[in-house]
């Protein structure tokens, strides 16, 4: 066997007609994995719709499920395409037919749309859990109820159905209409929106919070300012004469890890940090995860910053080699990928060192609220002794006695 | 569960989607013009109709149910318009003509 | 759970256990089947988009195509489809009401005319396997005579193409209908169903109809419209 060299993106005609390497395997691979994509998500849209606790409404589901019942739509709903898309590849490889070869009168853009009307949705897949993780954090690290909970659980479905209209930003310098390009730039800016719904009630919920800095909570703070200027740089990219100067250059490298790494990743580490203790019953030792979170803060930044600058000076993505002018910024930026490495390191050995001598958790060692800390760490086979019965609105934090203003 | 369809109602609707089939295929020999699509087309999305409200009882289904099959349908058409859409637009004028 | 532990008498053998009551379990497993006939609706939608595109990319090479193609068997097919689909919703509403004999009747039913429309699938792919119109393979493809104007060769491939893929991921879906119908029917053979129990084949039903769907696109789609315009 052997590997693909057509890029994830699976291009047409080079993956279709020119490429030497295995691409039909790599194809069924995706479409096997799309299938447990697809059943996950159907799953848990059941799940949610029919088999909720008794007094679980939707207006008490935590904020984290909303998020993955977001994520769930999108997976059921996008996935299918790129299996026939990607079907539609191997089969053409397959025959030697070509439906996306323009040599015999196929388009390769067809297949570029048909390609990122799932893989646009996808990345809103990759965040959307992130961000449901950001909102039980800052909650429970804050002491203190949600702020905007509709708009939070709206806005996780405002970014499922808006993230279906977008995709064509993937494609602006291909040769697409520029009047698609016109309406694919303007929704591009309108699916920031519920992002930034996001973002402003995660802050307003922490104003006049208790808040404390675990590692968990260091790592939402981090998701949120992080999170913030690779979305923000998404808008740049979403501007079509942007675009034309910044395309398949390292700045759209830069936007995504900043979105993914500093934010997905970010918000993965939290959710570790966080739920740890529920899952295995032990404590992993927190000022470790006090210095790691900020060897990844400042190994991240130290990475992908320049690359925005160095994008935006012209160096291009998915080249070898790079030019001389280009090399300070790159050595920045590969000190920074050590770092973080480091910061990736430390936990992987404190985890696992926490499985055999870190300190037992007990049921609730952050003194959240949800469902989950009412049960053992880790929970019983079947989560709960005794099917719970919901009383209460989600984040139920006690109020603190507020200084009087004014 | 559902309410039980009568035997009547399902073999009523198995009538008209075979008169409909025979009316498309002949329907189809005369030459309408551009016509000729919306109602080969439009047929079928009414035959498509009977089989989901009658044969998949979405009749007597929860509106839940018959959000999703609506939003299954909906999708379809997002892929469809805005491909088509950039299809139908590559001949328009360009825009520097106004300037 | 509590419910795990309850008296046999409360706790019929086809409940499982996450489940708090049979209609729970139904309502559950017949939204399951519509959320994965929503993954159908844009598998297969994916397809006719890209179709939807060509045809509309190459209107004279699509009504060239259609010279080759035989409504005949196109409604022939269809006819039988509706059929199964009404054996089908009969065999559901016997389950539903116990009636067993009715039941096993049905679903053969259902097989047959199933199988008769993948037969008559087989006769009209043969067909273009004679015609030469089989782009797949070499030595199977020809587009010359009269009827087949050479400008549009690679056009009439792509459409070809498509024709095949769009019948045969269906007829693929037709196979693992019958599969399922095969299952089910021994299920009721052994009496698993009654009025209390018959999710199994309400959501194979429920499969089973949308495949004639899709069915009941294909055929004007691939077969009806243009087919006036010949291009003689």
């Amino acid at each position: 066997m052997g590997g693909v060299d057509t890029g994830w993106t699976f291009y047409t005609p080079f993956s279709t007609t020119y490429s030497n390497t295995f691409v039909i395997t790599a194809a069924v691979g995706v479409f096997i994995a799309g299938f447990s994509s697809i059943l996950t998500g159907l799953n848990f849209i059941v799940t949610v719709h029919k088999m909720r606790a008794p007094g679980m409404t939707w207006g008490r589901l935590p904020l984290f499920v909303w998020a993955n019942y977001a994520t769930a739509l999108i997976q059921v709903l996008g996935t299918p395409v790129v299996a026939i898309t990607l079907a539609l590849v191997g089969l053409e490889r397959a025959f030697h037919i070509g439906i996306f070869d323009p040599a015999i009168g196929g388009d390769p853009i067809l297949f570029q749309h048909m390609f990122w009307f799932y893989s646009h949705p996808a990345v809103y897949i990759m965040i959307l859990p992130g961000m449901g993780v950001i909102s039980e954090l800052v909650t429970c690290f804050s002491r203190k109820g949600i702020f905007g909970y509709s708009f939070i659980a709206g806005s996780s479905l405002g970014i499922a159905i808006i993230g279906f209209l977008v995709w064509g930003h993937h494609m602006f310098v291909t040769g697409m209409s520029m009047y698609a390009g016109l309406y694919f730039s303007f929704l591009t800016m309108i699916v920031a929106v519920p992002s930034a719904i996001k973002v402003f009630n995660w802050t307003a919920t922490m104003f006049r919070g208790s808040i404390s800095y675990e590692t968990p909570m260091l790592y939402a703070f981090g998701f949120i300012g992080l999170f913030t200027i690779g979305g923000l740089t998404g808008l740049f990219l979403g501007t079509l004469g942007v675009d034309v100067h910044v395309t398949d250059t390292y700045f759209v490298v830069a936007h995504f890890h900043y979105v993914m790494v500093g934010g997905m990743v970010v918000a993965y580490m939290g959710a570790l940090h966080f739920w740890w203790p529920k899952i295995t019953g032990k404590m992993y030792p927190e000022g470790w995860g006090k210095f790691s979170a900020l060897l990844v803060f400042v190994g991240f930044n130290l990475t992908f910053f320049p690359q925005f600058i160095l994008g935006y000076l012209g160096m291009p993505r998915r080249y070898h080699a790079y030019a001389p002018e280009f090399q300070v910024l790159n050595v920045m930026s590969t000190a920074g990928a050590t770092v973080l490495g480091l910061g990736f390191l430390i936990p992987l050995i404190y985890f696992l060192w926490s499985l055999r001598y870190g300190k037992a958790a007990g049921n609730n060692p952050w003194g959240a609220k949800g469902l989950e800390w009412t049960t053992q760490s880790p929970p019983t086979t079947f989560n709960f002794d005794v099917t719970p019965i919901v009383t209460e609105e989600a984040y139920a934090y006690a109020k603190h006695e507020e200084a009087h203003v004014g | 569960m559902h309410p039980v369809t009568p035997v009547r109602t399902y073999v009523l609707i198995w009538l008209t989607l075979t008169i409909l089939t025979f009316t498309t295929y002949y329907v189809a020999q005369i030459d309408l013009g551009q016509l000729n699509v919306i109602v080969a087309l439009g047929i079928a999305a009414f035959k498509m109709m009977l089989v989901i409200w009658f044969f998949m009882h979405v009749r007597t289904d929860n509106p839940l149910t018959k959000l999703f099959v609506f939003a299954g349908f909906f999708w379809m058409a997002i892929l469809l318009v805005f491909t088509l859409g950039d299809y139908f637009s590559r001949t328009w004028m360009p825009l520097g003509k106004f300037w | 759970m509590a419910d795990t532990h309850a008296v046999a008498t409360e706790h019929p053998p086809q409940l499982r256990h996450h489940f708090d009551d049979m209609g729970q379990q139904f309502d559950s497993a017949t939204f399951g089947m519509w959320v994965f006939l929503l993954t159908e609706i844009m598998f297969f939608g994916g397809m006719f988009g890209a179709y939807t595109v060509y045809r509309s990319m190459y209107p004279e090479a699509f009504a060239a195509t259609s010279n080759f193609m035989n409504p005949a068997f196109g409604a022939a097919n269809t006819a039988v489809l509706i059929v199964s689909s009404l054996s089908m919703a009969l065999a559901v509403r016997a389950a539903h009401l116990g009636q067993q004999k009715l039941l096993q009747l049905m679903l053969v039913a259902t097989m047959v005319f199933g199988t008769a429309f993948l037969v008559i699938k087989g006769f009209e792919y043969h067909e273009h396997w004679v015609d030469m119109k089989v782009p797949l393979f070499a030595g199977h493809w020809a587009w010359d005579g009269p009827l087949a104007p050479p400008q549009y060769a690679h056009q009439a491939q792509i459409l070809f193409c498509f024709y095949f893929f769009m019948t045969g991921f269906h007829a693929i879906h037709m196979l693992v209908g019958l599969g399922i119908m095969t299952t089910i029917l021994m299920m009721a053979r052994k009496g698993a169903f009654g009025p209390s129990y018959y999710t199994p084949v309400e959501v194979s039903g429920l499969y089973w109809h949308f495949v004639d769907i899709v069915w009941i696109f294909l055929f004007p789609l691939l077969y009806l419209i243009g087919h006036t315009k010949k291009l003689i």
